[in-house]
C-alpha cells in the first residue's frame, strides 16, 4: 500500500512542485499538469511525492529503461512513408497523463452515451432508414458517402452488437472542457499499444504507480474478450468454446505488432485473409490438420477490403463470400461490416440532433465543432471561416489529407473554396481548439506538447459498455495542431487514471466476468498453414545465419591470431566453403593458397553487405521477417532475440574487423538464446516440429555441401581442411578426446556423416527429421486428384537418406561416400519441396 | 411527382415473354472451387412482372442462395465445390410487361424544380451521388447533356427529332 502523503493545498508552493522549478513554460493554454499560476494540479501531487522532481539524471535514466524495454518487447509500428517500409519503433514518453478518477468517470458517462447513440444511428442506417425519411438527415449524408456498403444492408448481427469495440479521441479545450475529435468504429487500432505503454511504465515507475492507485486495465481487456465471445452464433470448439480469429492484413499493415499482441492477449488465432475459406456459407481456417471452424472474426482489415465477392474486388486481404457467411448468420464479424461509416465527419456535424431525435437527450460529451458541405446552412458557415478551419474529407473512406485553413495563403484558400463548391459534400471542417498540453520529456528537459487522448469502450454483457479506465495518449510534436496520428511520428503517453477509491468498493462498469462457456478460443493445436511455412523458414534461416557466423568467426580468428598454429592454411578451406555457401563469389573462394590472406580480408567484406543476397546480413534480414510473421507463435522472450537480431544486422554492415570478431561472437549468443527458447519454452506441437524440420533440414543440406566443397571424398584431406569441417560442424573437442594428433579420415568422417550421438552429424540430423516427419499430422481428404501420397514418399525419401548414411563402409569407402553425397545432394532439397507442396501451399486445393 | 398524362391515349395490352438466357465460361487450368454472385433476372417495377422459372448451373452447385440485393435486383449466391473446366449458368425468365400510358413530356415541370428536390426526395437522392468506384462525373458529359436542358425547359424533353 501507499504511505500517506501530505495533501498541499494548490495554492501553496509545494517543496518540488512549482513549475519554474521544474523549468516547465506555462501560458494561457490549459495544462494537465499545472495551473494557470504555475502550481502542480492536485491529483499530480502523489505522483510528484514518489517519483520526485524532474531531473535530468533520473528522468534520462527512466527514459532509456523505457526505450530498452519496448525494444526489446519488440514495440513497433511501420511506417508507410518511409521508402524502407521498415518497423520503427514505438515512441513512449515516460512522464504519463494523469487524470483523477470523478474526471475520467464524467468522460466515460460521455463516452457510453456516444457509443449507444452511434450504434442506434447505424443500426437505422442499415435498416430502416428512418432518420432519412423524417429528415434528421440529409440522404447525401449516406449516399454520398463511399463507407455506405449497400452489400451490408439488412445483414445479420449475430449477438445484437453492431460495435463490440469502440474508440473515440478526445482533446481538452481552453476552458478544460473535453471534447470529440473523431470516433472509430471499424476496426480501432490502439488498444494493444496502450496495454503494452502500461506494462512498460508500471515497472519503470513502479513507486510512483504504486503509490497513485492507477486503476488497472487487465479487467477490460477481460471484458473485450467476452464481448467478441458473445457475438459468436456458435461455439465450433472441441473445448466448447467459440473459435476466434484475429483478421490482419499481415506484417506490413502498419500496426501489426499490434494485431500479433492483441490475439496473444486475447487468445485469439491470427491469420491473414488468405488462411480462411469460406465453404458452404461458413467460414473456415485453412490448418495443418485440414477446414477448421471460425465462429467470430475481429477484422482489423478495413470493411471494404474484407470480401472481394462483394466489396472490392481487388482486395488481396479479405475472404471472398465473407458476407454470404455473415449473411447466412454461420460467423459474426465485428465490429459489423459497414460500422466504419460511422466515422464519418459529416455525421459527427449532426451529432446533437441525432442524440436529441434517437435517445431524447443532449450530448453529455460537447464535439469539436464541425460543419459539412454537404448540409446548406453549414456549408456557408464552413465557407466563411475556412481562414480558421481545419479542413478534413467528410467521409473516412475518402482520400485527401487534411488542410489547415490559417496556414494556406490567399490562392491556396481561393483554390480549395473552389473545390468546396464543387463538390461540396467531400468536405467537413473543425473550427480550431488549442489542445491541452502536457510535460513531454525531450532533450533533457520537461516542455509541454499538446495531446489527443484515444479512449476504448467495448460492448459489455447487459448491452451496456465497459471503458477502459485509461487509453492511448497522443503527443503532437507540433505545438499548434491536435491532429496527431501514428504515420505521423507523435509520441505516446499512457493514461493514468489515479485517486480512485481503494480496489472493492469501486463501482465497476464492467460485466460478470465471462461465464467458461464464452471464452473465445483459438483453433486448437493447428497452425494456419501459412504459420508453419514461416516456422520452418524460421528454422532454416536461423540455421543458415549459424552456419554463416560460424564460418566468419573461424576466418576472422586466424586473420586476427597469428599465433595460432596452421592459422595461415586453414583460410584457403575456410574461403572454399565461404563460396559454397553462397557468402562469397566464386572468384575469390578458389584463390590459391598464397592468395589466401588477402582473399579474406576481401571476403569478410563481402560477406556482410547487404548488397549481397548471400550474405549474413541479408540471411539475417530474411530470418527476421520469417521471424516477425509468426511472432505470435515464438516464446514470448524471441521478440528480444529479434530486437538484437536488428541491431546485430546493421553494425554488421558498416563494422570494421576488430568490431566484426566482436559482433560475430554476440549474434553466435543471440542465436543459440533462439535455440533455447524454441527447446525450452514452446509446446511440441505441429509448429514446433516445422520448426525443427527447417533447422535439422538446413543443417543437413549444409553438411553434404560442405563435404562436397572440401574434397573429402576424392582425395585425404591435409590437416587444415579436416581441422576446419571438425570445427564447423563443433567436433574438434569429441575428436581430440579419441585422437590427440593427426589426420584420421575415418574418425572424422565417422564424427561428421555416422555418429548418432554427435549433434552436428549427418545421421543425427536425418534421424531427427525421420522421427518429426511421422508425427506430422496426416493430410485429410488427400487422394482426391489421385497420386500418391507426399506424406508417404516424404517418409520413405528420409528413410532412404537415413538408411544411406548409416552405412558403415561410408567412411572407408569414398566411391560410395562420393555417390551417397550426390544422392543426398538433390534428395535432401527434394525432401523440402515435398514438405511444401504437401503442407503450405497445396492445402489450397484441398476438398473440405 | 405526379407525371401528367395526355387524356385519350389507347390502353394497349401486355406482353408476356418466355425467355433464356445462357452464360458460358471456359478455363485453360481447373478450377477447384468458385464462388460467384449473378445478377440474371429484371427486378419487380410498375408495369414489370418478373418470375424466374429455373436457373441451371452446371457443373451442380454445393450452394444456391437467392436473395433481392439493396436495388429490388433478384441476386443468386453460387458455390460450386466440384473440379472444373467449363462452367455454365442457363436462366429461364417468364416476364410480363404492362404498357404504361406514356406521360406528356412537354408538361412535365421545369427541370430546375425538380433538380432542387432530388436531394430531398428519398426515391431520387441516392442516384444523384457520384457511385463510391467509378470514376467521378464527367464535366464534358455534363456539357453535352446541358444542350438538353435549356433553362426553364420541361424536365423530360421530347428527343430531338
Amino acid at each position: 500500500m501507499a504511505e500517506p502523503v501530505p495533501q498541499l493545498p494548490p495554492e501553496q508552493p509545494s517543496l518540488f512542485s512549482d513549475a519554474g522549478d521544474l523549468g516547465y513554460g506555462t501560458g494561457p493554454i490549459f495544462d494537465e499538469m499545472v495551473t494557470g499560476t504555475g502550481h502542480l494540479r492536485p491529483h499530480w501531487q502523489q505522483f510528484f511525492a514518489a517519483h520526485g522532481p524532474f531531473t535530468p539524471e533520473q528522468m534520462a535514466a527512466k527514459w532509456a529503461a523505457a526505450r530498452q524495454r519496448l525494444f526489446l518487447n519488440g514495440v513497433t509500428f511501420n511506417s508507410y512513408r518511409d521508402p524502407q517500409g521498415t518497423e520503427r519503433p514505438w515512441p513512449l514518453d515516460p512522464v504519463p497523463l494523469l487524470l483523477s478518477a470523478p474526471e475520467w468517470r464524467a468522460i466515460g458517462a460521455g463516452l457510453v452515451q456516444r457509443a449507444t447513440l452511434i450504434e442506434k444511428v447505424l443500426e437505422d442506417f442499415y435498416g430502416p432508414q428512418t432518420l432519412l425519411a423524417d429528415g434528421t438527415i440529409p440522404p447525401g449524408l449516406l449516399y454520398a458517402d463511399p463507407g455506405y456498403l449497400r452489400a451490408c444492408q439488412g445483414l445479420k448481427v449475430p449477438g445484437g452488437r453492431r460495435l463490440v469495440l469502440f474508440a473515440a479521441d478526445l482533446v481538452r479545450d481552453g476552458d478544460g472542457q473535453w471534447r470529440v475529435l473523431t470516433c472509430r468504429t471499424e476496426a480501432p487500432t490502439g488498444v494493444g499499444y496502450a496495454l503494452e505503454n502500461r506494462a512498460v511504465l508500471s515497472q519503470t515507475l513502479a513507486d510512483p504507480f504504486r503509490a497513485c492507485n492507477v486503476e488497472r486495465l487487465s479487467p477490460f481487456f477481460e471484458a473485450l474478450r467476452a464481448a467478441v465471445a458473445r457475438a459468436a452464433p456458435q461455439c465450433s470448439g472441441v473445448d466448447g468454446h467459440p473459435r476466434a480469429v484475429l483478421l490482419t492484413p499481415g506484417p506490413f499493415n502498419e500496426a501489426y505488432f499490434e494485431h500479433a499482441y492483441l490475439a496473444r492477449h486475447l487468445r485469439m488465432t491470427l491469420a491473414e485473409g488468405a488462411d480462411m475459406v469460406v465453404r458452404d456459407q461458413a467460414v473456415y481456417l485453412k490448418t495443418l490438420a485440414g477446414l477448421e471452424r471460425v465462429d467470430v472474426i475481429l477484422h482489423r482489415v478495413d470493411d471494404a477490403f474484407c470480401d472481394p465477392l462483394e466489396l472490392r474486388v481487388d482486395s488481396a486481404l479479405g475472404v471472398p463470400g465473407l458476407l454470404q457467411a455473415v449473411r447466412a448468420g454461420s460467423v459474426a464479424v465485428v465490429n459489423a461490416l459497414g460500422s466504419g461509416m460511422a466515422e464519418s465527419m459529416a455525421l459527427l456535424a449532426h451529432m446533437p440532433a441525432l442524440s436529441r431525435r434517437l435517445l431524447g437527450e443532449e450530448l453529455l460529451l460537447a464535439d469539436v465543432p464541425t460543419f459539412w458541405g454537404g448540409d446548406e446552412g453549414q456549408r456557408a458557415a464552413l465557407l466563411a471561416q475556412l481562414d480558421r478551419m481545419v479542413m478534413r474529407p467528410a467521409f473516412s473512406s475518402l482520400p485527401g489529407h487534411v488542410a489547415n485553413g490559417p496556414d494556406l495563403g490567399e490562392d491556396a484558400r481561393e483554390a480549395l473554396a473552389a473545390r468546396i463548391r464543387a463538390r461540396p459534400q467531400d468536405w467537413a471542417g473543425q473550427l480550431p481548439v488549442a489542445p491541452s498540453t502536457a510535460p513531454l520529456w525531450r532533450d533533457g528537459r520537461v516542455e509541454p506538447r499538446p495531446l489527443v487522448v484515444r479512449a476504448f469502450l467495448c460492448a459489455s454483457g447487459d448491452g451496456g459498455w465497459t471503458v477502459m479506465p485509461g487509453g492511448l495518449v497522443r503527443i503532437s510534436a507540433d505545438a499548434r495542431h491536435a491532429a496527431v496520428s501514428l504515420q505521423e511520428g507523435a509520441g505516446s503517453k499512457d493514461l493514468w487514471v489515479v485517486g480512485a477509491e481503494p480496489l472493492g468498493t469501486v463501482r465497476r462498469l464492467i460485466s460478470a466476468p465471462p461465464d467458461g462457456a464464452r471464452e473465445p478460443s483459438p483453433v486448437p493445436g493447428n497452425l494456419p498453414s501459412r504459420a508453419a511455412d514461416h516456422l520452418f523458414w524460421v528454422g532454416r534461416y536461423a540455421e543458415r545465419a549459424a552456419s554463416a557466423v560460424r564460418l566468419l568467426r573461424g576466418a576472422t580468428l586466424r586473420l586476427s591470431d597469428d599465433s595460432r598454429p596452421a592459422a595461415r592454411e586453414e583460410l584457403s578451406p575456410l574461403l572454399r566453403l565461404m563460396g559454397r555457401a553462397t557468402l562469397i563469389p566464386q572468384e575469390i573462394a578458389q584463390l590459391p593458397d598464397s592468395d589466401a590472406a588477402r582473399g579474406m580480408r576481401q571476403a569478410l567484406e563481402i560477406a556482410v553487405d547487404p548488397a549481397n543476397p548471400g550474405s549474413l546480413v541479408a540471411t539475417t534480414g530474411r530470418l527476421r521477417r520469417a521471424m516477425g510473421s509468426v511472432r505470435d507463435r515464438l516464446p514470448l522472450d524471441s521478440r528480444q532475440v529479434l530486437g538484437r537480431l536488428d541491431v546485430l544486422g546493421a553494425s554488421l554492415a558498416k563494422a570494421d574487423r576488430a568490431a566484426l570478431a566482436v559482433l560475430l561472437g554476440d549474434f553466435s549468443q543471440v542465436l543459440a538464446a533462439q535455440t533455447g527458447l524454441e527447446l525450452d519454452s514452446m509446446p511440441r506441437g505441429a509448429g514446433w516440429r516445422f520448426l525443427v524440420l527447417g533447422r535439422r533440414l538446413e543443417r543437413a543440406i549444409d553438411a553434404v555441401e560442405r563435404l562436397q566443397a572440401s574434397g573429402i571424398a576424392h582425395e585425404r584431406p591435409d590437416a587444415a581442411t579436416q581441422e576446419v569441417l571438425l570445427e564447423l560442424a563443433e567436433a574438434g573437442p569429441a575428436y581430440r578426446e579419441r585422437f590427440p594428433v593427426g589426420v584420421q579420415r575415418e574418425a572424422a568422417l565417422s564424427l561428421l556423416l555416422t555418429d548418432p550421438e554427435h549433434p552436428h552429424s549427418l545421421l543425427f540430423q536425418l534421424e531427427t527429421i525421420r522421427r518429426q516427419v511421422s508425427r506430422l499430422p496426416s493430410l485429410p481428404a488427400f487422394g482426391a486428384a489421385g497420386g500418391a501420397d507426399p506424406l508417404v514418399r516424404l517418409g520413405d525419401l528420409v528413410a532412404q537418406a537415413s538408411y544411406r548414411v548409416q552405412d558403415l563402409a561410408l567412411t572407408r569407402d569414398m566411391g560410395l561416400l562420393s555417390a551417397t553425397l550426390f544422392q543426398l545432394g538433390w534428395a535432401l532439397p527434394d525432401v523440402s519441396n515435398l514438405l511444401s507442396q504437401a503442407y503450405f501451399s497445396h492445402v489450397h486445393a484441398r476438398a473440405a | 411527382m405526379s407525371t401528367p398524362v395526355p387524356p385519350d391515349q389507347p390502353r394497349l395490352p401486355p406482353v408476356r415473354y418466355r425467355c433464356r438466357h445462357i452464360t458460358r465460361y471456359s478455363y485453360t487450368v481447373q478450377v477447384v472451387s468458385s464462388q460467384l454472385i449473378a445478377h440474371l433476372g429484371p427486378r419487380e417495377l410498375p408495369g414489370q412482372r418478373a418470375r424466374v422459372l429455373a436457373v441451371t448451373v452446371e457443373p451442380p452447385p454445393a450452394v444456391v442462395a437467392e436473395r433481392l440485393d439493396w436495388l429490388g435486383n433478384p441476386t443468386s449466391y453460387v458455390a460450386i465445390d466440384t473440379p472444373h473446366l467449363d462452367l455454365s449458368m442457363t436462366v429461364e425468365l417468364d416476364v410480363t410487361l404492362t404498357p404504361r400510358p406514356a406521360p406528356d413530356l412537354a408538361a412535365t415541370p421545369a427541370w430546375e424544380e425538380i433538380a432542387a428536390q432530388a436531394p430531398r426526395h428519398l426515391a431520387v437522392a441516392e442516384f444523384i451521388e457520384a457511385s463510391p468506384r467509378l470514376p467521378q462525373p464527367s464535366p464534358a458529359l455534363a456539357a453535352f447533356a446541358a444542350g438538353s436542358f435549356p433553362p426553364g425547359g420541361p424536365s423530360a424533353p421530347a428527343p430531338a427529332t
